[in-house]
């Protein structure tokens, strides 16, 4: 992303971003509530338009992507999940359908890798939205997002909605998901114990601009001095 | 064959404005606030339908094509801009498409009707004239009731809108279970008009043609006619409706267009 700007109703979104992600990493985006983690996750998969800027995923404009193929590539996992009322055979059939692919016996292949990586069991796949949780609920999104084999995985807060417990499992599939694919992975969280147990590198914003980037390690421990280590600090002290 | 309709005449309508008289008397004892509504509601159904009727009347009179064509051509024009206005959704492009969309339905719905059932072989206004009012008013009613719903569930569906669409799909799979919903909503009206016609009440044409003196059975066939026409009409208004405005909410890039939809009332 270079120099990328959004600005809404002459509101400042974002401003000025520049940040790269390198294939098969993770970046992990913080920073406070109303910063731009999630507008600007938005415009990777091109679910919004940035006001300036470029953005190149695979090396290659999103602009010069068809919408639909940039979205297959560039999977996204909502803050809450979203089955939509369907069974969860259902829901992971829909990327599939959308793409016009292959046979169902074609699918059921994936179905099944899609599930086991996300930590379910193939017998879930009848259950309906109705009989699950909601940890359960966003990791059937999550092997939803993986039908299409994508590239990259934008998750943008999923373990918000969760308890403690269902969100360190969350985390820990994740990263078994990163290991396993190789896929490349750019996460908004708030919690910087999240923050730690996932790794790779890290970008903080604040108010629409990257303040600091670097290894997880790096920033935590030692965090520059100013609004990001009363940033960093603050989210320590409340988690 | 039955006796000629009995008309009504100056001394009837003073007679039969003794009704809405007693009403006023009614809501003013009863304390409803309405005898002013009452008073200007029976004056503008007395005079607008005067004046319809006259207008109507010449073209009756008359019977030339291009008078049928035009009196027909009004009527769709303020049918599709009244629809536009009462959708409550201020989208400027409903002017211009809902008149012709409405236009199109009941003008292939009536040449089928005309031509291929009845084989009307002329521009005899006592066909065209009342079938094209009623599938025209129908049509308004289910495009408006069709918008309206659309932009509301939009609007509360953002998020599963998005979904879809980060999935993969085309905007118009993205909008598809919400497009049906509103067309199903716009549709049962006439759907549940044509479960119970006959079983509760009479419709208002049949009952008007019995008056006139056509027979029952032959009044129910019409009227058969009729509904089955409006199913169509309000089935296909909806349908196209739906679309077109769907359509206007996505940008190029396939993005639902929030503040677009923000903008839309409703």
């Amino acid at each position: 992303m270079r120099g990328v700007c959004v600005t809404r109703n002459s509101a400042t979104i974002l401003e000025g971003v520049n940040l790269t992600v390198e294939r098969g990493t993770v970046l992990q985006l913080v920073g406070p509530s109303g910063s731009g983690k999630t507008s600007l996750i938005r415009l990777v998969n091109r679910l919004d338009e940035s006001t300036t800027g470029t953005i190149d995923v695979l090396g290659r404009s999103i602009r010069d992507w068809a919408p639909c193929e940039l979205r297959r590539r560039v999977s996204i996992v909502f803050q809450e999940p979203t089955l939509l009322g369907l069974s969860v055979r259902e829901n992971l059939r829909l990327p599939m359908e959308f793409a016009g692919a292959g046979s169902e016996d074609g699918y059921e292949f994936r179905m099944e890798r899609a599930l086991k990586l996300a930590g379910l069991e193939a017998d879930w796949m009848e259950r309906d939205e109705s009989e699950l949780s909601v940890g359960q609920k966003q990791r059937v999104s999550l092997a939803r997002s993986l039908m299409t084999e994508p590239d990259v995985l934008l998750l943008d807060e999923p373990t918000s909605g969760l308890d403690p417990r269902s969100a360190e499992s969350l985390l820990d599939r994740l990263r078994g998901v990163h290991e396993e694919s190789g896929l490349t992975m750019i996460i908004v969280t708030h919690r910087l114990d999240e923050v730690r147990r996932l790794g790779g590198r890290m970008a903080v914003m604040i108010s629409g601009g990257v303040a600091a980037e670097g290894e997880v390690s790096e920033l935590t421990d030692n965090p520059p001095a100013g609004p990001i280590r009363d940033f960093l600090v603050g989210v320590e002290t409340d988690g | 064959m039955a006796d000629p309709i009995i008309e009504i005449g100056y001394v009837q309508i003073l007679l039969l404005l003794g009704i809405p008289a007693v009403a006023v008397v009614f809501s003013v004892r009863l304390g409803l606030g309405l005898a002013r509504e009452i008073s200007i509601g029976t004056a503008r159904s007395l005079i607008q339908l005067t004046a319809v009727g006259l207008v109507i009347g010449q073209v009756f009179r008359y019977a030339t094509w291009y008078s049928v064509l035009l009196l027909l051509g009004v009527m769709t024009l303020i049918a599709g801009l009244t629809g536009a206005r009462r959708s409550g959704v201020g989208m400027p492009r409903l002017v211009t498409v809902l008149p012709v969309v409405l236009g199109g339905v009941t003008a292939l719905t009536m040449i089928y009707i005309t031509q291929v059932v009845l084989s009307v072989r002329s521009w005899d206004p006592r066909y065209l004239v009342p079938l094209g009012g009623m599938l025209l008013g129908n049509g308004m009613t289910a495009a408006t009731l069709a918008i309206e719903r659309l932009v509301a569930d939009l609007k509360a569906g953002t998020r599963d809108v998005e979904v879809l669409l980060a999935l993969g799909a085309v905007p118009k799979a993205a909008v598809r279970r919400i497009q049906q919903a509103a067309v199903r909503s716009a549709m049962m009206p006439t759907i549940n008009t044509m479960m119970i016609v006959g079983i509760i009440q009479l419709p208002g044409m049949m009952t008007g043609q019995m008056l006139g003196g056509t027979p029952p059975l032959e009044a129910a066939m019409y009227q058969m006619l009729i509904l089955v026409s409006i199913m169509f009409v309000t089935l296909l208004t909806s349908a196209l409706m739906t679309s077109f405005v769907a359509a206007r909410l996505f940008t190029d890039a396939l993005q639902l267009d929030r503040v677009a939809l923000g903008r839309l009332g409703s």
